[in-house]
C-alpha cells in the first residue's frame, strides 16, 4: 500500500495528522513562548512487500552477495515523491569540477543527507529526513530526536543514536581534534548534553534557548553530525582504539592521530578529504568509488545499495547508477564539455549570463535543455565603505552617512543592468528579496533612484569642497580617494563595479576598482585592510535569518565592518565594540535564536531589518537574474529550484529522483 | 672607330663609393646598412605609426574607451561606406555606417543585431565630442574622426560585452602596452650595462662582489616573491602605479643575466690587442670603452633588447594571471585579450580578438627593426 506523501504545504496541526493512514508519522514540534507552533509533517511507507531496487542490485542479492531490499532499507523509509514522475532505473550521470579543491560541487550533488531536509520549495519548512522527528521542548533547550528504525550505513551496519552520541562527545567535544567545538551545534558557547535513550532515539540539552536548531540541522552544516560512523571512525581514536592506532598512523604516513582521523573521516563538511576515502561508510545516495586525490582526472561515485529513500512506487532510491566527474583545468573547458553533449546535468561555473548565448547556440546539436531557477542571492553587487577603517578620517567619510547616500544616488542602476546583467534584475539596496518572507521595501528601495542633482545635494552636505580636478576634498583638505577591491574570478560583478565606479567619478568621489585575487581579498579583509569591497549579496531568501551578513555586523564576512562582525561572533572577545544601533541588532538577533516561533522570528527581523535601512551600511546595485542549470533533454525530474549555499543546490531538491527518459 | 674606351692616359676611376664609405662614421655604415633591410624599413615606419597612435590615442579614439552604451553589447562590426546614394541615383561622397535594430532573444538572454539600412549615421573627420583631457594637461572636445551626430552608434571593430567601442579600446591600449614594459627593459638594460660593464672592465674584488649579489638575486624563486610584492603594495595605490611598481622590482632582478653577458664581452675584449694599443696610447678609460669596445657588443644588447620589449608584452598578460599584471579597468592588449578568453567570445563575437592583430604586429616590427639594427651595428658582419 502506498500512501500519498501529505506533503508540503500541511499549516494546519490538527489536519496535518495523517489519522487512519496507518502511516509512520515524524514530527517536528518545536513549542515557542508564543504557541504550540508545530510543524507536523507525515512519511509514509510502503508496504514492505512492494520495495522494487535496481537490476544490478537484484542480480547480487540473487547471488548471496547482498541482503534482500527489504532488509536494507529501514522499517519507514523517507518517501519522496518525484517531481515530474516516477522514473527508471540506469544510467551514468557526468558533470565536471574545476581544479583541485572543488569539492564542493560533490556536495552540492551528492553529499547532503542530514537527519533534517528543507522542503524541495525552500518556504523556509524543515522535513524529517534520516530523523522521524524532532521535538523541541517550551523553551527550546531540550530537543528529542527520533531516528528512523533499521537504518544503515552503506556497509550494511546499522545506524544509531550511538554515532549521534560519537558526534557530539568525541568528535564535536575533543578538544585536540576541535580546539573550539562545532559552532553550528552549540548555543550559550557549549556543545549540548547528549542522552541515549535507546538505539534510535536521543536527548540533546542545550546551556541556552535555541530555536534556531531544527533549521541548523538541516541547513548545509547539520550534514556534519551524520558523516562519521562510529563503528569506523573510532578506530582512528586513540580512546577506542588505543594499541591499533600508532600502526594505522604509520600506515597512513601521517604524524599524528588527529591528522588520520581527518584523512579518513574528514571531519569537516567542505574538505577534500570527504571525497577522499573510499571506505568510508556514508547515508549518501552514491558512495565515492575514485576518489578525488590530488592529480586525479575523474572522480566516480556508485549507488549505495542500503539508501534509505524509495519513490511513490516503491522503487528504492536513487535511480541513476553512478556519477563520473570530471576534473577540468579551468571554466572554459567545461562550456565546451556540455557544447559538446558530454555532460548530463551543470550548473556550476558555467550558468553566467554571457555562456547562456552559448547554449542556446548548442540546445538541438547537444539535446540540452535550459531550467531556469530563482536566484536566492539578493544583489549582485554589495559595495561595502569600511565602516571600521583603520584611518581615522577615511573611517569619518565613510561613516558619514550623506556621503554613503550620495554615492548610492549617483549610480544609474538601471544602465548597469542593462550592460551587465542583459537586462535581468531590478535596482536593489542589500536587503531579502520581494520573495522572501523578510522583504522589507524601505531597505530593498531607498536611495535606489538615479539622480545625479540629489547625489551632488547629498555629497556637497558632506564634503562640497572640491579641487581643481573637480574632486571633492575630505576633512583634513586632501582628496577622498579610495580603492574597491574585487575577486574577478567571482561572480559577474567586475563589469557592475567597473561602471559604478566611474559614476562616482562623475560625482566628484575620486574611487578606483582594483582587481585582486581571492587569496589577498580575504587577507585585506581579515586584517582589516580595505577601503572598500565588492561581494555579491548573498542571504535574500529564508537565509537572511541564519547569514544576516549585509543587514548587521555578524560575522567577518560582513564586510563593512569586519571587526564588529568578530566582536559579535567571538560574544565579544575580540574585534572591536560596534556603536549601539549595531548593538541593539545583536540583542534582537540573539533573542532569534532562542524562539523557535516564525512569526516571532520574522517580527524581529523586521526590527533588524528596519534598523540596516536607518544605518544604511551597504549599497547594493541589482538583483540577480535567474539563473539555470543545462542538462540533458532526457534527464527527467530536475526541479527548478532557488541557487542557494545554505540549501544546496541542486542536491536539496532530490538529485537521487534524477532519472534518464528512454 | 671612335675613342670610345677610356684613354689609358687618365687616372684610374676613383671609386666614389668605397670612398665615402672609408670616410663615413660608424653611425652613417650603420644607417646605409639598416636602409637596405627592406623588412626592418617597413617595420619601423610602422612602429613609428604606433608610437604615433600611443602618444595621441586620446585625440585618435573616437570615443571613451570606458564609455559603455547598454544597448550595443557584443554589437559586430559596422561597415564603413563611403558613398551614398542621393535622390537621382547618382553616387555622392558622404562617408556613413548603416545602424542596427536591436531586439533580445529570450532564451539566450543577447541582443540580436539587424543592419538597418534606412538608418545611416554620418561619420566626419574633426567632430565635436565629449570634452576629454589630453595628456592630462588640457581640455580638448574634437575628435580626429566619430559620428558627425555626438550619441551616435560607431562601432567600426565591433563593441565589446559592456558595449564599448573595441577600436578605441586598442588605441587605448596602445598607449600603455607600449610604455609600461619599455620603462622595465630600459631600467634592465641600463643596470645590467653598468653594473656587468664594471664588473668584467675592472676585475678582481668589484667582480667579485658584483657576481655573488647576482647569484643571490638568481637564486630567488620568483612567484612567491610575486606573490610577496602583491601583498607588500600599499593597497591605496592606483592600479597602474602598482603595475608600474612591479615592472621596476622585476627589472631590479632581471638585469642580472644581461650583466653576466656583458662582463663577459668585456674579459675577453680587454686582452684583445686593439685594447692594449688604445691603452698604450693613452687613451682614457671612457674612450676606450665607449670608441673601442662597445661596438663589438652594441648588436648583441640590441638583440637583447628588441627580444625583451616583446617578452615584456607578452609577460604582461601572464602577470595579470596571478593578479599582479594590469587589471581592469585599466585598457592594454593584454587585458583586452584577456577579456576575451572564454568561448562565449569565440563563437559569437571573435572580433573581441582585434587586439591579438595589434600584438603580432608590433612584435613581429619590433622583432624585425631589431633584426636590422642588429645586423646594421654588427662590424664583422660582411655583406
Amino acid at each position: 500500500m502506498v500512501v500519498r506523501d501529505p506533503l508540503p504545504r500541511m499549516p494546519d496541526v490538527k489536519r496535518a495528522l495523517p489519522a487512519g493512514r496507518g502511516a509512520a508519522i515524524a514530527r517536528i514540534a518545536v513549542p515557542s513562548v508564543a504557541a504550540l507552533c508545530a510543524v507536523w509533517l507525515g512519511v509514509s511507507a510502503a508496504g514492505a512487500a512492494d520495495y522494487k531496487q535496481a537490476p544490478a542490485l537484484d542480480a547480487l542479492v540473487k547471488e548471496g552477495k547482498l541482503p534482500a531490499v527489504t532488509e536494507r532499507l529501514p522499517k519507514n523509509p523517507r518517501v519522496v515523491t518525484p517531481y515530474e514522475k516516477v522514473g527508471t532505473y540506469g544510467g551514468t550521470w557526468r558533470s565536471g569540477m574545476v581544479g583541485g579543491s572543488d569539492r564542493n560541487w560533490l556536495f552540492r550533488i551528492a553529499g547532503y543527507e542530514p537527519l533534517l531536509a528543507w522542503d524541495r520549495e525552500w518556504s523556509g519548512k524543515v522535513i524529517p529526513n534520516l530523523a522521524e522527528s524532532v521535538t523541541g521542548n517550551a523553551d527550546a533547550t531540550v530537543f528529542t530526536i527520533k531516528l528512523r528504525e533499521g537504518l544503515k550505513w552503506s556497509d550494511g551496519k546499522p545506524f544509531g543514536a550511538d554515532d549521534l552520541g560519537f558526534f557530539i562527545n568525541d568528535i564535536a567535544g575533543n578538544k585536540e581534534l576541535l580546539p573550539n567545538g562545532i559552532d553550528w551545534v552549540m548555543s550559550g558557547g557549549e556543545l549540548p548534553k547528549f542522552a541515549k535513550v535507546d538505539d534510535t532515539t536521543f536527548t540533546l540539552t542545550f546551556k541556552e534557548p535555541y530555536g534556531l536548531f531544527p533549521q541548523r540541522l538541516a541547513s548545509v552544516y547539520g550534514v556534519q553530525a551524520v558523516m562519521m560512523a562510529k563503528h569506523y571512525c573510532s578506530q582512528f581514536m586513540p580512546a577506542y582504539n588505543k594499541d591499533g592506532v600508532a600502526e594505522l598512523q604509520k600506515k597512513a604516513g601521517v604524524a599524528s592521530w588527529t591528522e588520520l582521523f581527518i584523512k579518513k573521516c574528514a571531519v569537516d563538511t567542505e574538505v577534500n578529504e570527504r571525497w577522499q576515502n573510499p571506505e568510508r561508510p556514508t547515508m549518501e545516495p552514491w558512495v565515492i568509488k575514485d576518489p578525488y586525490i590530488s592529480g586525479a582526472t575523474l572522480v566516480t561515485l556508485v549507488r549505495n545499495p542500503y539508501y534509505f529513500k524509495v519513490d511513490t512506487a516503491g522503487q528504492q532510491l536513487p535511480y541513476i547508477d553512478d556519477l563520473r566527474i570530471s576534473v577540468n583545468a579551468d571554466k572554459q573547458t567545461l562550456v565546451l564539455k556540455v557544447v559538446n553533449g558530454e555532460i548530463d546535468y551543470q550548473d556550476r561555473h558555467i550558468n553566467t549570463n554571457s555562456n547562456r548565448a552559448v547554449f542556446a547556440d548548442a540546445l538541438e546539436k547537444a539535446k540540452l535543455k535550459i531550467v531556469d531557477g530563482a536566484n536566492a542571492d539578493m544583489n549582485t553587487t554589495i559595495i561595502s565603505l569600511n565602516l571600521t577603517h583603520k584611518d581615522p578620517v577615511k573611517r569619518e567619510i565613510f561613516n558619514n552617512k550623506d556621503f554613503r547616500i550620495g554615492l548610492s544616488y549617483a549610480i544609474d542602476r538601471q544602465a548597469i543592468i542593462d550592460a551587465a546583467f542583459v537586462g535581468q534584475g531590478e535596482p536593489w539596496q542589500g536587503a531579502p528579496r520581494k520573495e522572501s518572507p523578510f522583504y522589507n521595501e524601505r531597505l530593498a528601495k531607498q536611495y535606489t533612484e538615479y539622480s545625479v542633482a540629489k547625489a551632488n545635494e547629498s555629497l556637497d552636505k558632506a564634503y562640497p569642497k572640491k579641487d581643481s580636478a573637480g574632486f571633492r576634498l575630505g576633512p583634513d583638505g586632501k582628496r577622498i580617494t579610495f580603492n574597491v577591491l574585487v575577486i574577478p574570478a567571482l561572480g559577474d560583478f567586475l563589469d557592475s563595479t567597473q561602471l559604478v565606479v566611474q559614476y562616482w567619478q562623475k560625482v566628484g568621489v575620486d574611487a578606483k576598482m582594483q582587481t585582486v585575487d581571492r587569496g589577498l581579498f580575504y587577507d585585506r579583509k581579515d586584517n582589516n585592510d580595505q577601503d572598500a569591497t565588492v561581494f555579491l549579496g548573498s542571504g535574500g531568501m529564508v537565509d537572511a535569518l541564519f547569514e544576516p551578513t549585509f543587514y548587521f555586523p555578524f560575522w567577518n564576512e560582513s564586510l563593512f565592518a569586519v571587526p564588529w562582525g568578530t566582536w559579535f561572533a567571538s560574544g565579544g572577545k575580540a574585534g572591536e565594540e560596534p556603536p549601539a544601533p549595531a548593538k541593539k541588532q545583536m540583542d534582537l538577533y540573539r533573542q532569534i535564536t532562542r524562539y523557535a516561533d516564525t512569526a516571532k522570528q520574522a517580527e524581529l527581523m523586521k526590527q533588524i531589518l528596519d534598523i540596516a535601512a536607518d544605518e544604511f551600511y551597504v549599497i547594493g546595485v541589482s538583483t540577480p537574474g535567474g539563473l539555470y542549470s543545462v542538462s540533458k533533454k532526457n534527464l527527467g525530474n530536475v526541479y527548478p529550484r532557488p541557487f542557494a549555499w545554505t540549501y544546496p543546490t541542486p542536491v536539496a531538491s532530490n538529485t537521487e529522483t534524477y532519472f534518464f527518459a528512454k | 672607330m671612335t675613342a670610345s674606351s677610356a684613354p689609358a692616359d687618365l687616372p684610374a676611376p676613383v671609386d666614389l663609393r668605397a670612398a665615402r664609405r672609408a670616410s663615413a662614421s660608424q653611425w652613417r655604415l650603420m644607417w646605409w646598412q639598416f636602409r637596405r633591410h627592406r623588412l626592418a624599413m617597413i617595420s619601423s615606419v610602422v612602429l613609428a605609426l604606433i608610437s604615433f597612435v600611443a602618444i595621441f590615442c586620446e585625440f585618435l579614439a573616437p570615443f571613451d574607451p570606458n564609455a559603455f552604451t547598454p544597448r550595443y553589447t557584443y554589437a559586430p562590426p559596422q561597415a564603413l561606406h563611403f558613398f551614398d546614394r542621393n535622390a537621382e541615383g547618382g553616387l555622392v561622397w558622404s562617408p556613413h555606417v548603416n545602424g542596427y535594430k536591436v531586439t533580445i532573444e529570450p532564451t539566450a538572454l543577447r541582443r540580436v543585431f539587424v543592419v538597418d539600412e534606412a538608418q545611416k549615421v554620418p561619420v566626419g573627420f574633426f567632430v565635436a565630442s565629449e570634452p576629454y583631457s589630453m595628456w592630462g594637461l588640457f581640455t580638448l572636445e574634437t575628435k580626429l574622426f566619430g559620428p558627425l551626430n555626438k550619441g551616435d552608434p560607431l562601432f567600426l571593430l565591433g563593441a565589446d560585452r559592456l558595449g564599448r567601442d573595441m577600436l578605441s579600446r586598442i588605441i587605448y591600449g596602445t598607449r600603455i602596452s607600449m610604455s609600461i614594459g619599455l620603462i622595465g627593459v630600459m631600467l634592465s638594460l641600463v643596470l645590467g650595462l653598468v653594473l656587468g660593464g664594471i664588473s668584467g672592465y675592472y676585475g678582481g674584488w668589484i667582480d667579485n662582489i658584483i657576481q655573488r649579489v647576482i647569484e643571490f638575486i638568481l637564486s630567488l624563486p620568483t612567484t612567491p616573491l610575486w606573490l610577496g610584492l602583491a601583498a607588500a603594495m600599499p593597497n591605496n595605490w592606483p592600479p597602474l602605479q602598482i603595475y608600474l611598481c612591479i615592472t621596476i622590482i622585476l627589472s631590479l632582478i632581471g638585469w642580472t643575466s644581461l650583466a653576466r653577458v656583458i662582463r663577459g664581452r668585456f674579459l675577453s675584449l680587454r686582452t684583445e690587442d686593439f685594447v692594449t694599443a688604445a691603452k698604450l696610447d693613452g687613451a682614457s678609460e671612457r674612450r676606450i670603452i665607449f670608441r673601442h669596445m662597445a661596438p663589438s657588443f652594441v648588436s648583441h644588447i640590441i638583440a637583447e633588447v628588441s627580444l625583451a620589449i616583446p617578452a615584456m608584452i607578452l609577460a604582461e598578460t601572464a602577470l595579470s594571471f596571478l593578479g599582479l599584471g594590469l587589471q581592469p579597468p585599466i585598457v592594454s592588449w593584454g587585458v583586452l585579450l584577456q577579456e576575451a578568453q572564454n568561448i562565449r567570445s569565440i563563437t559569437t563575437a571573435p572580433w573581441l580578438f582585434a587586439p591579438g592583430i595589434a600584438v603580432v604586429v608590433a612584435v613581429l616590427s619590433l622583432n624585425f627593426v631589431g633584426d636590422g639594427l642588429r645586423d646594421a651595428a654588427d662590424p664583422y658582419r660582411q655583406s
